[in-house]
């Protein structure tokens, strides 16, 4: 797609009107009357490194469960393991929330499927068909990718643990500014084929319900959420690849089990893993 | 017994053909055990999480240190999950910790990735870093020996 040109703003292209700034007051009043109970401060930054750190930065020192930060633009926006998450200024939606558990780390892995889950609930209802999760949280539209999640925890062996939950949400980043990107990417506005709608609307949205998931998961754990990520597994019963380090399995995808593993039948019979990079085979 | 020995004796277990060695000294007792074909793997005792836990996850020609780990001197910082192991916070970046670093409770050692959560493991007391036992990138077992702490 070209490069937009100077001038009268072109269709396709979002008007200087449409740009919304985050508002604290507008995702307060968007919020549920749960959702603000939940919330226990909001931070809005125009910049900040990224959300996650910052939070996690904040739980150190001793913040709160439902402290959330917000950012127009994030400097070190970051993926896992050192892949960056392109983050200009003001297009897109980058959020974090921490919580607070009593468990340990290791019962906190289910939570990684929730929030997928629930994102991409969040998604559909906004109006995106087609949407797929590839395990464990990749939220795919048209096989591309529309939402990533970075989950870190830290805590006590044994509890208590905290989560910050990260999402980075591309809206409607344009073509250039998403030039670095290592893989297929698409903007909600891609996805909703134009069709206008808040950032802070949909941040509030966002907020109510991963902060639902979060405090659900802590009383229920990831049973509940099992059946609402299987809506949109689409590689089930599919040869996939799932790479780990060095080492690749192959295999057909065989869902996720009751603790949100993912499943492969291979020749040496159905295998579990907590870990690894699934790809369709044959793509 | 001494981390050293038992350093020692798996690199011998190493270059060897023995499946399996168990030294006994005094009340002590260590026994190294090499899974590879055919023989079984030996792990810790796992809990229900990692009951289905891919035994082929570890690299298949290393040898596990199967019991007691306990009386080597210093603290053992194990894997409180299954994952993949990283000594630094993204790729090329400086490592939290290195063998001989003295390190403060709460201080991360290490991060465990798992179900695409990155959790940050931390030092639950100060002391010094005697050996760092898992290779960055590895996987790693449920209860694996991670670090010797003192």
């Amino acid at each position: 797609m070209p490069t937009p040109l100077p001038g009268p703003v072109t269709a396709g292209w979002p008007a200087v009107s449409e740009l919304e700034l985050l508002d604290t007051g507008q995702i307060r009043a968007g919020l549920s009357d749960a959702g603000r109970d939940r919330l226990a401060r909001l931070e809005i930054h125009d910049q900040i490194d990224s959300t996650n750190t910052h939070l996690m930065r904040e739980a150190s020192a001793g913040a709160p469960s439902g402290a959330v930060c917000l950012a127009e633009r994030q400097t070190a926006g970051r993926g896992r393991r050192g892949r960056a998450w392109i983050s200009p200024f003001g297009v897109n939606l980058y959020l974090s929330i921490l919580w607070r558990y009593p468990l340990a780390p290791a019962a906190l892995g289910g939570a990684s499927l929730a929030v997928g889950a629930a994102l991409a609930e969040i998604l559909r209802t906004a109006g995106v068909s087609d949407l797929a999760l590839k395990w464990p949280n990749d939220i795919l539209w048209q096989g591309r990718k529309l939402a990533g999640l970075l989950l870190e925890v830290a805590g006590e062996s044994q509890g208590p643990s905290h989560l910050v939950v990260g999402v980075g949400l591309n809206l409607r980043m344009d073509p250039t500014q998403g030039n670095d990107i290592d893989q297929p990417w698409t903007t909600l506005d891609q996805a909703l084929n134009g069709k206008p709608l808040s950032r802070n609307r949909l941040a509030a949205r966002i907020l109510d319900d991963l902060m639902a998931a979060l405090e659900q998961y802590g009383s229920e754990g990831l049973a509940p959420f099992l059946d609402r990520w299987r809506q949109f597994d689409t590689l089930q019963g599919k040869p996939v690849r799932l790479l780990m380090g060095e080492r690749i399995i192959e295999g057909r995808h065989a869902g996720i089990g009751p603790d949100g593993s993912l499943q492969l039948d291979t020749p040496d019979g159905r295998r579990s893993f907590q870990t690894g990079e699934v790809s369709l085979r044959g793509s | 017994m001494d981390i050293r020995k038992v350093k020692k004796l798996i690199e011998l277990l190493e270059q060897s053909d023995v499946a399996e060695i168990e030294i006994h000294e005094g009340e002590e007792s260590v026994r190294i055990s090499r899974h590879g074909s055919g023989a079984m793997p030996l792990y810790m005792p796992q809990p229900m999480q990692a009951a289905n836990a891919p035994v082929a996850a570890a690299p298949a020609a290393a040898p596990v240190v199967s019991s007691p780990l306990d009386e080597i001197e210093g603290e053992i910082v194990r894997s409180p999950m299954v994952g993949t192991f990283y000594r630094s916070p993204s790729p090329g970046a400086k490592s939290f910790v290195e063998e001989g670093q003295t390190v403060k409770a709460g201080e991360t050692l290490c991060i465990i990735e798992a179900m695409k959560i990155l959790n940050q493991i931390e030092c639950e007391q100060a002391g010094t870093v005697k050996r760092i036992l898992v290779e960055n990138g590895q996987p790693v077992e449920y209860n694996q020996p991670l670090f010797v702490i003192e």
